[in-house]
């Protein structure tokens, strides 16, 4: 009686062990079948960052010819139209883009080129978006006149403290940079005081006289990193 | 039986992993895609000429699986690598006009 009991509990652990080595090999067969099944995934290329930073690169490039307008920045955006068909850019639709070169405000120069644009988000808000590039000299004399020998000119030097910054705004970032600047002439001194601080030695005899608001001051052109021409304004 | 049990079990272990580790290796191309992109956001925010920008890239997706192509305008490209992004980089300055960087990015 008793050995036909052990018998019966035998051949049901001997089941029981039957079916767990079934449900594995079934699984391993299924994670076996799983594994050469090749993924097709739908690729979305990453979109915003770099196409407002190809904006800011234009409107800089436009700036660096010195006399940026409507027709030259048209003309670039156009050229990155066409480009845009042929090579991996995947721009944005482009929907507006000014420049905007207002009047000096006393000292302060401001340059600014704004690109409103049709994003993923303009889908559903049905409002453009907007990259801008502000690029802005602030000149303060100080005051101090000292004079400079090179070569055999001596040249009156006036010292100018000079704030100089590019601000770009997007909706993908906000940055501002304070670019190095450099001299055109090799006369000029420049020393960095702070990040976007400059103390600049400007020659007097290598400045012109413009016109700023009604008054008559005297503009020193530098060049910063990007090629763009930095206006030192001060009054004689 | 046990040692078939056993033979099993390391069978599953091993082929789960191995899946996982195919899984994961797709995951990461699209990883470094991204990277791609922002890496030549970055570095076109931060240089203006093509040797510069190029410079810069390679800094940023050091440690990456990369390349970067600069072509001339109308130059075809021929990425190895799967995910390609590009710019163009106008240089008034440098005479070097028009060249198209494209930072291609994958597994």
């Amino acid at each position: 009686m008793v050995a036909l009991r052990r018998g019966t509990a035998e051949r049901r652990r001997r089941r029981g062990q039957l079916a767990l080595i079934g449900v594995i090999a079934l699984a391993a067969t299924l994670i076996a079948l799983l594994s050469t099944y090749s993924l097709q995934p739908k690729i979305a290329y990453e979109r915003g960052h770099l196409q407002a930073a190809q904006l800011v690169h234009l409107a800089r490039a436009c700036m660096a010819t010195g006399s940026c307008n409507d027709a030259q920045l048209e003309e670039l955006v156009g050229r990155l139209r066409q480009l845009n068909q042929t090579y991996p850019i995947r721009m944005y639709n482009i929907s507006e883009k000014r420049v905007l070169n207002p009047d000096p405000s006393g000292l302060t120069v401001t340059n600014a080129t704004v690109f409103r644009i049709r994003t993923l988000q303009t889908e559903f808000t049905n409002n453009l978006e907007e990259v801008r590039i502000t690029v802005t000299t602030a000149s303060e004399p100080t005051g101090r006149r000292y004079s400079k020998r090179v070569g055999d000119r001596v040249y009156t030097m006036v010292e100018v403290k000079v704030t100089y910054t590019h601000s770009y705004s997007s909706p993908f970032f906000n940055v501002t940079l304070c670019p190095s600047l450099r001299t055109t002439d090799g006369v000029a001194d420049l020393k960095r005081l702070g990040k976007c601080n400059w103390l600049v030695g400007v020659p007097l005899e290598l400045s012109r006289t413009v016109t700023v608001n009604g008054a008559q001051v005297y503009r020193y052109d530098l060049r910063d990193e990007f090629g763009i021409p930095v206006p030192v304004l001060f009054q004689g | 039986m046990r040692h078939l049990e056993a033979a099993a079990i390391g069978l599953v272990f091993a082929i789960a992993s191995a899946y996982m580790v195919a899984l994961t290796a797709r995951q990461g191309a699209s990883v470094s895609g991204v990277g791609a992109q922002r890496a030549l956001a970055w570095a076109l925010l931060n240089a203006q000429s093509p040797e510069n920008v190029t410079k810069l890239l390679s800094i940023a997706l050091n440690g990456t699986s990369y390349e970067v192509h600069v072509l001339n305008w109308g130059e075809t490209l021929e990425p190895k690598l799967p995910f390609c992004y590009g710019a163009l980089v106008v240089n008034p300055a440098g005479g070097e006009e028009n060249k198209i960087v494209v930072v291609c990015a994958g597994p």
